[in-house]
């Protein structure tokens, strides 16, 4: 049988598995434990990609179109897989995706394939140099587990032209590095490929990711030890944030974390860690004590040698653009924090968004609270809800009928949620945050009530819901259970979310805001690109005029878009702000415009002035903040404008 | 013939000056860079190789092994690996590319340096009709 014939005796089954595996966003959540299920022990065991549901949904697809043929390697990658079905559990509660049905489909591709039409891979000189760093086991050629790559560091229309390579310790990676220099290789690091895959559908692919060349994985530099008398901990490139956060509570501790799934030590490499705490607990190199790094020349250094040269400043202005790292960083001390007894959440409601940045602002420069945001309505409902569908139900219900379209959100302790209250007319606490999760699904058929529809008649509808008795039966109205929630899940998956809902954390809106598993479901079975920069808050008009910029540019380019966050940094003078554009990463054309956006908002933030651009952001996270920050430039001049265009063009060519 | 022997040296010379345009290709630029091209195979050496542009006019081009073109002190100083600068010039990836990437590193005023990519990118592919065996 040809591996032709074998796709078509498949086809329905792998097609439909082809289907589901299409809509995964590589959000990377199936490579670490986040509701106590369990993790693949197959991708625990292999490390590869392949061996992970992320993985082989992606090796289902490039199997799919042709572009890997079956090798012997994906008997393995099928036989690690015992379809104990975590995957499922984890997937289905950011994405609604059933990753076991695709797992399930891709062996039984591999048994009806024709034994003899495996591909054979010959182990060459470039192999043999790597396997001598790391081992045996850890570094391949094969084109299976390559492939499954593509999306998370490696484009989808290059050869399968490169080497994956998982290093144990700093001296592998260095080892590595000069292994590759001298045999003139490119490289380049992969953590959680959270930063790549939401790259990979857009322009910035082409800047992002390796064109060919030695992946280096970095998932088993998973050193983790916490030091509660320093409030520090050492983590290996390997460890996600979400894996810190459990360890430092353990200690009554807290890291500065953004996203769950990103590796600690890429997510300080690449942002510098943009997080809502972060006017609290700092930013750039305030996030860590000592680095360890390996330069491009394999130099293994600290940031705390002090014979070296200056690591902590760079060069300023918007020339100072980069895509990819300078340094790989192996390991990094980071500062933990305390965690008070008496921390809670307080959300202030706005219709208009002036009001809640001004809020925002105030706090930020007052120093209250130790996380601080405005969330839009979207985010809210994305996160809060447990469908898609249900998601856009509750920003309808949030739009139409409370004009409910921001709130600044606050973590603090008694003291500072006094300070909050005194300030404004009416809160959202914890206990109404829980109901709107454990009530989402029934907030949303309030879409279709009578009750809505003669709040949303009131002169301020938050006001009557939130200050006065209406409040109580909205409540009531929610009929908010772990039970209730759940039954919006597949039949089977049911009985296990009604535990995962039960626990107290899942409704605990600060453990949520410090560990972070909800904001992949902005991920669900679509793609968002979250443009957007640090701003010199002085100019309020400024501010919000900048960030009316990217919403006319979604209307004009017929994109789905919303503010993000907004969150202040450096004691309120400085706020950063995501805007987000929702879009399907399997539309060309939607891609198109996505990309189109990245550059035209880039351009037209740069002519505005006073802002470091997402894109200059990117690769200074190991710098002082001072450095990175101040002073921000002011616009640029027509003649820098028309530089900057030209180059574009010569980057992306006719592509936009 | 070789890439960077003597012979291409020469018939890069020549193929520039009779090509290029000084004002619409090099856009009657004056400057100079210096190339300076790491790990060529088989023994991982490097090799300098200096360009000097006058009025889009290219009135230099020089190569050296020993580092001794350094103390003509160019305008701009770009290092990076031998393939990188291979792949530049098959046009496999453009010169803004390789910088971004941290293929390519330069020295010099930034901004600059930025108004002389497209015109490099120019010189780069009209080199790439010499058939070079790299
Ligand atoms: C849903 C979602 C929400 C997000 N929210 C936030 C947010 O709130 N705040 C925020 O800061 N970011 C956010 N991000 C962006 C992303 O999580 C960060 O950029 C993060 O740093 C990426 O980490 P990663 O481990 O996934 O890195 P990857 O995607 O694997 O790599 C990103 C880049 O870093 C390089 N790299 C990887 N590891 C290392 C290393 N150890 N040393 C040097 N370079 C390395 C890679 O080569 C690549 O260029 C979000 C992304 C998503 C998808």
């Amino acid at each position: 049988m040809t591996s032709d014939k074998a796709i078509a005796v498949e086809k329905i089954s792998f097609k439909d598995a082809v289907e589901i595996a299409k809509k995964g966003t590589h959000c990377g959540m199936c490579r670490f434990d986040f509701l106590e299920s369990g993790v693949c022990p197959a991708g625990r065991k292999h490390g590869f990609l392949a061996y992970w549901p992320q993985g082989r949904m992606e090796l289902v697809q490039q199997l799919d179109s042709g572009r890997v043929k079956p090798t012997e390697k994906l008997i393995d990658i099928v036989n690690s897989c015992s379809l104990c079905g975590i995957c499922d559990k984890q997937c289905n509660f950011t994405t609604q995706l059933r990753p076991e049905k695709v797992a399930k489909a891709l062996k039984d591709f591999v048994d009806n394939f024709d034994k003899n039409e495996f591909q054979n891979v010959s182990e060459d000189d470039i192999l043999r140099g790597l396997r001598e760093i790391v081992g045996e086991e850890w570094a391949t050629n094969d084109p299976c587990i390559i492939a499954s790559y593509t999306m998370s560091i490696l484009p989808s229309n290059t050869k399968l032209n490169y080497y994956i390579v998982m290093p144990e310790n700093t001296e592998q990676v260095s080892k590595i590095i000069r292994f590759a220099n001298k045999n003139n290789i490119p490289f380049l690091p992969r953590s959680g490929g959270t930063a790549f895959s939401a790259a990979a559908p857009t322009v910035l692919a082409k800047g992002l990711s390796l064109e060919q060349g030695i992946v280096i994985d970095l998932y088993r530099l998973r050193k983790l030890e916490i030091h509660p008398e320093s409030c520090t901990a050492t983590v290996g490139a390997g460890i996600t944030m979400f894996e810190l956060q459990k360890e430092a509570l353990k200690n009554k501790l807290r890291a500065l974390a953004a996203e769950a799934g990103a590796h600690v030590c890429s997510n300080i490499v690449t942002t510098g860690i943009i997080s809502t705490w972060g006017n609290r607990y700092g930013a750039f190199a305030d996030n860590f004590i000592d680095l360890t790094t390996v330069d491009d020349e394999g130099d293994i250094k600290k940031h705390s040698d002090w014979e070296r040269n200056n690591p902590y400043s760079t060069e300023p202005g918007f020339t100072n653009l980069s895509l990819t790292p300078h340094n790989i960083v192996t390991e990094a001390v980071v500062k933990l924090h305390p965690i008070f007894d008496d921390e809670e959440v307080v959300l202030v409601p706005f219709d208009n968004l002036r009001d809640a940045y001004r809020l925002l602002i105030k706090l930020g420069k007052r120093g209250v609270g130790l996380s601080l945001a405005v969330l839009s309505r979207k985010y809210l409902a994305e996160f809060l809800s447990p469908t898609l569908q249900i998601s856009k139900d509750f920003d309808y219900v949030c739009k139409n009928y409370l004009k409910l379209n921001y709130v600044v959100s606050v973590i603090c302790n008694q003291d500072d949620k006094k300070i909050v209250e005194d300030m404004v007319d009416y809160t959202i606490d914890q206990s109404l945050m829980k109901s709107l999760i454990l009530g989402a699904p029934r907030f949303s058929t309030l879409k279709d009530s009578e009750f809505m529809k003669i709040l949303s008649e009131e002169e301020d509808p938050l006001n009557a819901i939130f200050a006065g008795p209406m409040r109580d039966h909205l409540e009531k109205a929610l009929d908010p259970s772990p039970e209730n929630v759940s039954k919006v899940f597949d039949d089977d998956l049911q009985e296990f979310f009604k535990k995962v809902y039960s626990k107290p954390e899942m409704t605990d809106i600060v453990w949520l805001h410090a560990f972070r598993i909800l904001p992949t479901r902005m991920l669900r079975q679509q793609m968002f690109m979250g443009p957007g920069g640090a701003m010199w808050t002085g100019d309020e008009n400024h501010y919000l005029n900048w960030i009316q910029m990217f919403s006319d540019m979604g209307d004009k380019l017929n994109v789905e878009h919303s503010l993000g966050f907004i969150t202040p940094l450096d004691h309120g003078k400085f706020a950063y702000m995501e805007y987000d554009y929702y879009y399907d990463h399997n539309d060309p054309d939607v891609c198109d415009r996505i990309s189109k956006i990245v550059v035209d908002s880039m351009e037209q933030s740069l002519v505005m002035g006073k802002v470091l651009t997402i894109l200059n952001y990117l690769f200074k996270g190991i710098y002082r903040k001072e450095h990175v920050l101040y002073p921000l430039a002011e616009g640029i001049s027509k003649e820098e404008q028309e530089l900057f265009k030209e180059l574009l063009e010569t980057v992306l060519g006719e592509e936009l | 013939m070789k890439f960077l022997s003597d012979e291409w040296i020469k018939t890069a010379k020549e193929i520039t000056s009779e090509k290029l345009d000084p004002e619409k290709d090099l856009k009657k630029a004056t400057t100079s860079l210096i190339n300076v091209i790491d790990n060529i195979p088989p023994d991982g050496k490097s090799v300098y190789f200096y360009i000097a542009v006058k009025n889009g006019i290219i009135t230099e081009m020089l190569l050296d092994q020993t580092g001794s073109l350094l103390e003509k002190d160019a305008e701009f100083v770009v290092t990076g690996n031998y393939d990188t600068f291979v792949q530049i010039l098959k046009g496999e990836m453009g010169t803004l590319i390789a910088l971004i990437k941290n293929r390519v590193k330069i020295k010099g005023d930034k901004v600059k340096a930025l108004q002389f990519v497209k015109p490099m990118d120019k010189l780069n592919s009209c080199l790439r009709e010499i058939e070079t065996e790299y």
